[in-house]
């Protein structure tokens, strides 16, 4: 896949997902894009991603400057720690790493949270954590299946 | 004949109440018109009497507007917020209180350059001192995590007065929003479970999820001076010609003038910039 084409293909699917934010909010539907990312293996690429997304996250969000970094951070961490015990490319290890994801969004908002003093809203962090784990799946197949194959590398 | 009929009808018959139905909205003009000059006549008054207290009208608090551009949006938007178009540099700094004609919509949480995050009065973490209207009982509201469109009155006393139905207004003690501002009507008054407050609970008055435009309210100073700013002494004291053997004139021996003279400051009692006292100058 061309370089043009890999960006275009990125500019459709960050319009995308910013849709389906804005539908849906308090979720963030650029994460199976992130993630699909460092599955391809493609570090650079990464990299933008994850100054675009920290951005664009950190500046509509709510919350004290850090929170999307440690979002986007902690996502790259767990991805990296469960690469050693399954394989990358299954639709399990998504599953597996979306449910933690969830369980990670409603503890990052939890801690920020207290960090700035803020109230927590336990029912609504509960519902926004199930529907993150449950929407990471589901948009990291349409994603995935849309990509041109050879955009992975192999290790 | 049909067409007669209809005209008899029409033009006679059914006119038979048309006078008295005149003379009494003769009546109602009449005491609309009476109404309107005590209404007009008690505003004179008011006008009259703030400029006495030396009071700011709410309508005076000066204002601009501000366009909502996006809702909560993202993970990490964890309160009730929207974004608008006005940031710091158009004056929206953090505080800034948000209204519409309506009432209160919230405080400005964060603000960019252009662009400013306003929280809304719903979200649990809003906090802001009000009076209801008739018994005038204070109380903070707060937003409910539970319902969206739901507020609470927290540390209404025991014994207030306050029952449902009556408007919550802003009393002003907070320091940002102007008093007066309408908030909310309260739904619901109970007496606090094992608790020394009344729970209090209201609905607020304006819709936040059809918001198009809000006002933002610019802080002011401490209102309208308490003295008229002195006349500049130079305009009182108009620089002497130099005398005849090219001296310098000697200064004057009286007070006023030399203060006006070495002070530098030629407005001691004149409010600064902020409107406030006794800070200008060196």
């Amino acid at each position: 896949m061309k370089r043009a084409g890999r960006i275009l293909w990125w500019a459709t699917f960050i319009a995308g997902a910013l849709i389906v934010q804005q539908s849906i909010p308090g979720i963030d539907a650029l994460t199976p894009g992130f993630l699909l990312s460092l599955q391809e293996r493609r570090p650079r690429q990464s990299f933008w991603l994850f100054v675009f997304f920290v951005l664009i996250q950190e500046g509509s969000g709510s919350l004290a400057f850090g929170s999307a970094l440690l979002w986007y951070g902690g996502q790259a961490v767990l991805f990296h720690v469960s690469l050693r015990y399954f394989v990358a490319d299954s639709l399990l290890f998504v599953l597996m790493l979306s449910a933690a994801l969830g369980a990670y969004h409603g503890f990052l908002v939890w801690f920020m949270c207290i960090v700035q003093k803020a109230p927590v809203y336990f029912f609504t962090l509960t519902r926004e954590s199930l529907l993150q784990a449950t929407i990471i799946p589901l948009i990291w197949g349409l994603a995935f299946f849309s990509r041109p194959k050879n955009s992975f590398r192999t290790v | 004949m049909k067409d007669q009929c209809a005209a008899y009808w029409r033009d006679y018959l059914a006119l038979i109440d048309v006078a008295e139905e005149n003379e009494r909205l003769r009546d109602d003009l009449r005491r609309a018109r009476n109404y309107a000059n005590l209404v007009a006549e008690d505003r004179a008054e008011l006008e009259r009497l703030r400029k006495l207290l030396q009071l700011e009208a709410l309508h005076e608090r000066p204002a601009f507007a501000a366009r909502v551009i996006a809702w909560r949006f993202g993970p990490q938007a964890a309160h009730n917020t929207f974004t608008v178009n006005k940031g710091y540099l158009d004056g929206a700094i953090v505080g800034t209180p948000v209204v519409t004609n309506s009432g209160v919509v919230g405080r400005v949480l964060r603000a960019a350059p252009h662009a400013a995050t306003v929280l809304m009065l719903t979200d649990p973490g809003f906090r802001l001192a009000v009076v209801s209207q008739q018994s005038r009982t204070p109380g903070i509201v707060t937003g409910s995590s539970g319902e969206a469109r739901r507020l609470e009155l927290a540390y209404v006393a025991q014994n207030a007065q306050i029952v449902p139905g009556e408007v919550l207004i802003t009393s002003g003690l907070d320091g940002a929003f102007p008093k007066g501002v309408p908030v909310g009507i309260v739904t619901s008054v109970t007496p606090g479970n094992e608790s020394l407050f009344l729970q209090v609970h209201a609905q607020p008055l304006i819709d936040h999820e059809r918001l198009e435009e809000v006002l933002m309210l610019r802080r002011t100073g401490s209102g309208p001076p308490l003295l008229d700013p002195l006349p500049d002494p130079s305009e009182m004291f108009p620089p002497q010609p130099p005398s005849e053997n090219g001296q310098e004139p000697a200064p004057s021996t009286d007070g006023e003038p030399a203060v006006a003279q070495h002070n530098g400051t030629t407005r001691q009692n004149a409010p600064d910039a902020d409107g406030a006292f006794g800070r200008s100058g060196p």
